[in-house]
């Protein structure tokens, strides 16, 4: 899976962001700033077209629109297109983006405030310690993006994975209403696009 | 599920060894388990053995014999590959949560949070 995560400073009029790429190894991030992208801004809207970019095993179009994006940088290039990511304090220490977006075109928003990208052991990485933001309540405080599962019990799989958005005590919520929700309720687990 | 994956799971969660089950808590229809800190979230449902009895979702006093659990330490972790997570206890009792794919109830079964944004999941 390969997403980018976006960030606009409404100090400096930039535009940055951060390829996150997962090829089974969640421990190895991809994470680079700016290359191979577009930026238009118009009337508080944010499209990015991510074109060719050294990660993408083919050139795949994003596109999102985010308005009052407030985040600032989220990237450090790391040299190499499949870099190890050597420096988690780094990333830990950093502010997430207002969105990742997917290829498909999935915008996945981050909650206000949350840090992250967290490396992780093996499925996906995250971002914690938010609230609310892009539509989300403000209960919500962390989001997993998740890589593919395959079909487990009543569980479905999730061929590109999936999202699940939580409250601080780490509890899966709604991501709309911040009320828990129990494993079978479609809200835990949010498909991304195949 | 990596069995490397598996062996490094089970490592971090010896963390839990030496702790109390400080609470726990009934979210919807699954468990959460908390040491002071690291937090054992069971999707799938877990059973209870207490003196060589389990003690399974829904039956009589499977809620009170998991709260009974609280403030007794932990003094093994372990993870079976495609079997179950096991706690044990001071008091020779042993929390259990599946991880075999037909018990799963959702497209994960435990996960684990053992630092402020440190986490693993199965």
């Amino acid at each position: 899976m390969l997403a980018v995560a976006l960030s606009f400073d409404s100090d400096t009029q930039t535009f940055t962001q951060g390829f996150l790429g997962l090829n089974g190894d969640s421990s190895s991030l991809a994470y680079k700033i700016g290359e191979g992208a577009r930026t238009a801004i118009d009337y508080g809207l944010i499209a990015v077209d991510i074109i060719n970019t050294p990660f993408s095993p083919t050139p795949d179009v994003g596109l999102i629109g985010a308005a009052g994006i407030t985040s600032r940088a989220v990237g450090r290039e790391v040299a190499g297109t499949t870099s190890r990511f050597v420096d988690d304090a780094a990333l830990i220490s950093r502010r997430g983006p207002d969105f990742v977006v997917t290829p498909r075109g999935d915008a996945i928003p981050i909650p206000t405030g949350a840090t992250g990208p967290y490396p992780t052991r093996g499925v996906g990485f995250q971002f914690t310690g938010g609230s609310g933001g892009a539509g989300l309540s403000p209960r919500v405080s962390n989001v997993r993006i998740m890589e593919p599962t395959t079909p487990r019990g009543p569980s479905p799989g999730y061929p590109s994975g999936y999202v699940n958005y939580s409250n601080s005590l780490g509890q899966s919520v709604n991501p709309y209403t911040g009320r828990t929700i129990p494993p079978n309720d479609p809200m835990w687990h949010l498909p991304l696009r195949p | 599920m990596d069995i490397q994956d598996l062996t490094k799971y089970e490592q971090i969660l010896q963390l839990i060894i030496g702790e109390q089950l400080s609470s726990v808590e009934f979210v919807q229809d699954y468990i959460q388990f908390k040491f002071d800190g690291p937090v054992l979230t069971a999707i799938s449902h877990p059973i209870v053995k207490v003196n060589d009895k389990f003690y399974s979702w829904n039956e009589p006093d499977y809620r009170d014999e998991i709260c009974k659990r609280i403030s007794i330490k932990v003094v093994k972790a372990s993870i079976c590959p495609d079997e179950s997570v096991k706690v044990y206890f001071d008091d020779d009792s042993i929390i259990e949560i599946s991880i075999r794919v037909e018990d799963y109830r959702a497209a994960e079964a435990v996960k684990f949070d053992y630092d402020t944004s440190k986490w693993w999941v199965i």
